[in-house]
């Protein structure tokens, strides 16, 4: 690590560390936090739902979103109940893999069926209304 | 951007480390790695978050969940609820005792509802061993503006119009000390930091070091360009290995990055901090005995004038400011002198830190605007008084503050309103007291730790509180005379207004509050022989009373096998049991013992 030779030095240091701490700093404002819920039950993780939190976790750093949080949510429907809805003889979130986008004081908005691209296309979604509100 | 979807937190404060965080961090790391999601989160141990009755505590983030009272074996639950399923595990949530609901985030509790971080504003945020966090949060930009725009005077313009005092106690407007700093010329100067922090029971001063080391090392850097010194020293004691360990982490990262050091930021300034441990003499906290003890002299303090931005270390100007004033002095250069002032009372700018301990629910390190009621503190941060115990007293400013009564608690705390009703803010200690504590044992208990600490040489100091500690002892021994409360007035008073330093002018002080706010108390000692909270041992007796049931659980709690049955028989033919007297140690132990429906010993 060089030495900081200037006060623009030491400001490219910090856009390079915000990362760092930039959860940290926006996570306390919930009012201002879009969460992503990966619904990730035990059918919806053997059909690869850990890997679409994967991608959207990745696009939604490439886009910067700063206020959007990506989490696991536990299934909703209850896989292990007998009764749980299916689609062709498997659990429903095994063969859609769910994921919920809340905006903050909005209800939850529900993609099923979620693959690689409709994955990015979830992002693109938030990213786009976000870059609105800043307009 | 993120390097990993969570990051979780653990406290890594002293506190926290010595109910279990280590163990816990160790766990989560095996745990984690068992179920293959190693990679989801980065964790980190950071600095205090103040609430260390509920330690450890870990904060796992974005969805900004705090658990508290999280031991290792808890960690496996952690992984398989929280980070695979996204489920709060409920029982590692505080609940609020008032209303039982469960918090889920940190201001969802009472405890930090009203707090309002400055001078803790990065700790438990920054991963303190690590610079770039510190860069990431824009530290040591303060110091750039400082250095690229602004003139010396400039910079102690802006601290004297953000109206900032002196953090250690005595409130001495830090402007004001740096302008002295900057007049005195000469080719060499010093700038000191004062993290002796010698009251027991205070610990802001460890916690910004432990949690935010580079926001004191930036300050002294500012405080350096402000006066022209080149040369900086943390004065620490030994006993804080963990803040030592974590301000020379830092101090060497700041160097590697230039932060300190010859030509800083290309600037042309130099300046370098090295730490000095102090063997934790309560005296050296006064910053004549400080230089002398940093020179390697006896602790003891010097005659003012000259002071210290006069001559000071090495016979040098030198300015000496405690931890917690450089802590707030970076937000004060970037978010500017108005913006500190919104916060506070006219007269005393800011937050202050306060340590919360003694009969109070919420133990724990609180940062408050000043202005705000000891009745917030004590009653809604602090959480009440346990057992339904009815408060009596709250003791501010360490061993030589007074102990304030319960007319005063809608007081506004400040340097000035603590002073007016006869306490102080000293470094920000806050011992609470109920109806259990004696007043006189109180006033004696903390005399006897500033005579210990007297460094002896002045006289009224050293004999004066000497003479006032034997008065007190008698006291408390039944054998206490009226004109012993005039003496201890006269001395009292003769010590404040006689001794060299702070300590001597200070120390008088538990026993003159106690004699203005309790003096019921003392007369309850003097005149009838009592100590109505039974505290001292030689005026209460341990008695059985009628309600006896002949039960003998009290018989077997005690040490020294003084009860034993009488002859009076009771309804259910067993016999009464009674305390002798002249074999009784007055431990205690048979109180609760007895249940309580029964409650048949009672202290007379």
């Amino acid at each position: 690590m060089a030495k900081v030779n200037s006060r623009e030095e030491l400001k490219a240091l910090r856009e390079k560390y915000r990362d760092n701490v930039i959860m940290r700093l926006v996570s306390d404002n919930a009012a201002s936090r879009v969460e992503i819920l990966c619904v990730v039950g035990k059918c919806g993780t053997e059909a690869g739902a850990r890997d679409i939190m994967k991608v959207i976790f990745d696009e939604v750093n490439a886009a910067r979103l700063e206020k959007v949080s990506v989490l696991v949510a536990d299934c909703s429907y209850g896989c292990d109940n007998a009764d749980a809805p299916k689609i062709d003889g498997n659990f429903a979130c095994g063969s859609d893999k769910v994921v919920d986008v809340v905006f903050p004081g909005e209800a939850p908005v529900r993609h099923m069926k979620v693959d690689a691209a409709k994955a990015k296309e979830i992002v693109r979604g938030i990213a786009a209304r976000l870059e609105g509100q800043h307009a | 951007m993120h390097k990993t979807r969570l990051q979780i937190l653990i406290c890594g404060g002293t506190g926290c480390i010595s109910s279990g965080c280590l163990e816990v961090e160790d766990a989560l790391v095996a745990a984690m790695e068992k179920h293959g999601i190693r990679n989801e989160a980065t964790i980190l141990k950071v600095g205090c978050f103040g609430f260390c009755e509920q330690g450890p505590i870990v904060k796992i983030y974005p969805d900004n969940t705090f658990y508290v009272q999280v031991q290792a074996q808890d960690c496996e639950e952690l992984v398989t609820e929280h980070l695979l399923k996204g489920k709060h595990v409920d029982r590692l949530l505080f609940k609020s005792p008032l209303t039982g609901e469960l918090c889920h985030h940190h201001m969802d509790m009472a405890f930090y509802k009203t707090q309002l971080r400055i001078a803790l504003y990065h700790c438990g945020v920054v991963d303190p061993e690590n610079i770039e966090d510190y860069f990431g949060v824009g530290g040591y930009e303060a110091l750039a503006i400082c250095l690229t725009e602004h003139s010396p005077e400039k910079i102690i313009e802006i601290i004297k119009e953000s109206g900032l005092r002196g953090r250690g106690g005595a409130g001495f407007p830090t402007g004001l000390k740096w302008e002295f700093g900057l007049k005195n010329a000469s080719d060499k100067k010093y700038i000191i930091c004062n993290a002796d922090e010698g009251d027991p029971g205070a610990f802001m001063d460890r916690s910004i070091m432990e949690g935010d080391p580079h926001a004191v090392l930036e300050a002294m850097a500012i405080a350096a360009r402000a006066i022209g010194a080149d040369e900086g020293v943390v004065y620490i004691r030994a006993e804080y290995p963990l803040a030592v360990n974590r301000l020379n982490v830092a101090i060497n990262q700041a160097r590697k990055y230039g932060m300190l050091g010859e030509n800083i930021m290309g600037s042309g300034f130099n300046f370098d901090v090295h730490v000095h441990l102090g063997a934790g003499a309560f005296v050296c906290g006064e910053e004549t005995a400080l230089i002398n003890s940093l020179e390697g002299l006896r602790g003891e303090p010097r005659l003012r004038p000259p002071f210290p931005a006069q001559k000071g270390f090495w016979g040098q100007p030198t300015v000496n400011c405690n931890v917690e004033t450089y802590a707030c002095v970076p937000l004060i250069i970037t978010k500017g002198p108005d913006w500190f002032k919104s916060v506070g009372t006219p007269k005393s700018p800011g937050t202050k830190v306060f340590a919360l301990a003694g009969k109070i629910n919420n133990v724990g390190l609180i940062e408050v605007p000043m202005g705000t009621t000891l009745r917030e503190v004590i009653f809604e941060i602090g959480g009440g008084i346990p057992n339904g115990k009815k408060f009596k007293a709250i003791q501010t400013g360490g061993p030589s503050g007074g102990c304030i009564s319960e007319k005063d608690l809608d007081v506004g705390v400040d340097f000035d309103t603590l002073t007016a009703i006869g306490s102080m803010m000293g470094s920000g200690g806050m011992i609470v007291m109920d109806e259990d504590d004696c007043m006189v044992n109180i006033a004696k208990f903390y005399l006897e730790f500033t005579v210990e600490e007297s460094c002896g040489k002045c006289t009224p100091c050293r004999i004066g509180n000497t003479r006032m500690y034997e008065i007190l002892e008698r006291i408390t021994k039944g054998l206490g005379k009226p004109e012993d409360l005039v003496e201890l007035r006269e001395l009292g008073q003769t010590i404040k207004d006689a001794s060299l330093c702070g300590l001597g002018n200070t120390a008088p002080n538990p026993v003159l509050s106690t004699l203005n706010n309790f003096m019921h108390e003392y007369e309850a000692h003097v005149l009838h022989g009592k100590c109505p909270a039974g505290a001292c041992k030689d005026l209460v007796n341990f008695v059985i009373t009628e309600k006896c049931i002949a039960c003998g659980l009290c018989v077997k709690v005690c040490p020294v096998s003084c009860i034993h049955p009488t002859g009076t028989e009771m309804p259910n033919g067993k016999k009464k049991f009674v305390i002798d007297q002249e074999e009784c140690i007055k431990c205690g132990a048979c109180i609760p013992k007895c249940p309580p429906k029964i409650g048949a010993i009672i202290k007379e």
